[in-house]
């Protein structure tokens, strides 16, 4: 038997956007050392995280790491082996899916064919046995709120790509979920539409400000854009978690800053520290790399130093001491900006800069200039592991 | 396209409409005109006419269609509902139990009907359970027959669903009971019409198990045109043919609409 959860449901009860669509506290999700196992295959390991109230994490990672595990173990699709699931102070773990009060929006729309758009939308209060008058002022909001009234009486098929997910996305807030949770929700649509849907998404969450949001996928962009905080994942562990700002910028490991971005990441041995400990210097493959210290490594310890590609730039004439000097390897060009690979010693490194006048030559001289405070020293882990 | 050549492409439409007419159209035509004949004493029959339809309702035939109409709507309802029921419940199953199972509910497409006939003959005509020469033995024979096909074209069905929108359904709150009247019986209605046709199709032909089973009073169609055949009565045969097929492909088109009305009903009802 279902249980109810939303009381709130009141005449004429709106989607403002200050409006919270539970309580505060209710809007939080929490997995406490979740782990989840098929047989001897372990898809989700002592996994803990805590969504705030009104906040959207992003979980980022590579397929087959564990993230779309962790969403539908909120759902309640996946039943954890070890550990709990909170939605507010409620434990979830064992609890019906049709009895969580979540808002869910998948990859491929799943929206019921036989049904109109106004229908889709109107399913979960309908389930709920909502007062008729309540159910269809819901839905006229909720389109609304995606733009898509005018298309109330069509049907699915008769959608594009994008239509059919604010449809989706309408049809999960109109139960007013304590949490919305969307499983790579924008995979399906082309490049130009997911922009668009990007930005659809950010603008939503401005308007409806206290909706915890749980948004798994594998695009950084969305995850950048959209995410007050992002959760890489890695083989069912978490391996970073930070505001998308921090984690950009002072990547933790190895595997969150090539994940993130495609940083540069060298190895090499750290030979020199500032006087206060807080930038190291790297002896790479010939070159003297500094960065900062964030892991307090020393002398003679085995380090990686992350460069973003776009830290790089070309070497400011007479600047002898700071200068990397290599060869263009590869370049790629991308239209507004062009990837250049720069062949040091035996690395390589990734600088992106503005298309020159000219085309650059394979083979021809580079001299790179970076600012140290730029960089980060990482201690050192084997690239695939 | 398999066929390149303009000359290829007509040798073969021409070899498929041969075949096409000499194995599927003129043996229907010829019962059809055997069904209007008087006489056929030379190349085609003569004396054409409805007297063998008026034979066929006046008499002992005409019985015949309604008794048939009842065993393959019952039979083939029965088959549906616990077809259906049974193809929903192993749905989660996997591995050894459910390929153990698949086998039981398939077992009586792979047996000859004459065997199920005659199994149940054996079976239920002594106490405790006596059925033999009840209407009752001819139904379940047929529901028997008729039960791996709905089950078979359900389970079909179902693997065809994707199953986020069922767990849509469950996210935003519906209960087991409304998600399957709202969301899964209408998106398999499809595989539904089909099941429940090709059981009435079955069952409307179905001659080898009540051969053995019909009592006196439920004589099916099949039954009886054997028996008209058998005595020499060719164009009363072939009348209740005729009635057999429109009767049959009336009830198919019959079931297509209700279960077209049906998907559309729930679609737009609460």
């Amino acid at each position: 038997m279902a249980e109810v959860i939303d009381t709130k449901w009141e005449e004429g009860a709106g989607l403002a956007p200050s409006s919270p669509f539970a309580g505060a506290a209710e809007q939080r999700i929490h997995f406490e050392d979740v782990s989840v196992r098929y047989g001897a295959t372990t898809v989700l390991s002592d996994f803990t995280l805590t969504v705030n109230p009104g906040e959207i994490v992003a979980m980022l990672g590579p397929s087959g790491s564990g993230k779309t595990t962790a969403l539908r173990a909120v759902a309640g699709f996946v039943t954890p082996t070890e550990g709990r699931v909170f939605i507010g102070p409620r434990d979830v773990t064992h609890v019906a899916p049709n009895a969580r009060n979540i808002g869910m929006v998948v990859q491929n729309y799943a929206l019921f064919p036989h049904m109109s758009v106004a229908e889709n939308v109107a399913f979960g209060l309908r389930a709920r046995r909502a007062d008729k008058t309540l159910v269809a002022a819901r839905v006229a909001e909720c389109l609304a709120l995606v733009g898509m009234e005018a298309f109330a009486g069509r049907m699915p098929r008769a959608l594009s790509g994008g239509q059919q997910q604010r449809v989706a996305i309408a049809r999960a807030l109109a139960i007013r979920p304590t949490v919305l949770l969307l499983d790579e929700p924008l995979s399906a649509l082309d490049a130009q539409i997911r922009r668009q849907m990007v930005e659809e998404i950010g603008r939503l969450h401005a308007e409806l400000p206290d909706l915890t949001i749980f948004y798994v996928t594998h695009d950084q962009h969305e995850a950048l854009t959209l995410a007050d905080r992002i959760a890489i994942m890695r083989n069912g562990r978490l391996a970073a978690l930070d505001t998308a700002r921090n984690l950009y910028r002072r990547p933790p490991n190895r595997f969150a800053a090539e994940f993130l971005g495609r940083a540069n990441v060298l190895a090499g041995e750290v030979c020199a520290l500032s006087e206060d400990g807080r930038m190291a210097e790297l002896a790479v493959d010939g070159h003297r790399l500094r960065g900062a210290n964030l892991h307090g490594l020393g002398p003679g310890d085995r380090a990686l130093i992350c460069i973003r590609p776009h830290h790089l730039t070309p070497a400011p004439a007479g600047d002898a001491a700071r200068r990397l000097d290599g060869r263009i390897a590869h370049v790629d060009w991308q239209g507004a900006f062009e990837v250049l690979t720069i062949q040091l010693g035996t690395a390589e490194l990734r600088m992106t800069a503005t298309p020159a006048a000219e085309p650059h030559r394979i083979g021809a001289g580079m001299a790179l200039f970076y600012d140290p405070q730029d960089a980060t020293v990482l201690p050192h882990e084997p690239a695939d592991g | 396209m398999l066929i390149w050549s303009r000359a290829g492409r007509r040798a073969t439409l021409f070899v498929a409409g041969l075949l096409i007419f000499v194995l599927y159209v003129a043996p229907l035509a010829l019962i059809l005109l055997a069904s209007l004949a008087g006489q056929w004493n030379g190349v085609w029959p003569s004396h054409f006419g409805l007297l063998n339809f008026v034979g066929v309702f006046q008499g002992a035939p005409g019985e015949a269609i309604w008794a048939s109409l009842v065993t393959g709507v019952v039979a083939s309802a029965v088959a549906l509902i616990s077809g259906t029921s049974a193809a929903l419940a192993l749905r989660g199953w996997r591995g050894i139990r459910r390929k153990a199972l698949d086998l039981i509910f398939f077992l009586p497409s792979a047996v000859p009907s004459v065997s199920i006939g005659l199994a149940l003959l054996v079976a239920f005509s002594h106490p405790p359970v006596l059925l033999n020469g009840t209407a009752l033995i001819v139904v379940i024979a047929h529901f028997v027959i008729v039960s791996a096909f709905a089950f078979g074209s359900v389970s079909a069905g179902l693997m065809q669903l994707p199953c986020d929108v069922e767990q849509m359904a469950e996210s935003l709150g519906a209960s087991s009971a409304y998600r399957l009247r709202r969301v899964t019986l209408p998106l398999l209605a499809p595989y539904l019409a089909a099941a429940f046709g090709l059981s009435i199709a079955l069952s409307m032909g179905e001659l080898g198990a009540t051969s053995m089973l019909y009592p006196p009073g439920w004589v099916t169609m099949p039954v009886s045109i054997f028996a008209l055949t058998n005595r020499g009565d060719v164009f009363e045969g072939s009348a209740l043919t005729v009635i057999l097929i429109v009767v049959t492909v009336t009830l198919l088109a019959l079931v297509q609409l209700a279960i077209r009305g049906l998907a559309g009903g729930s679609a737009r009802g609460r």
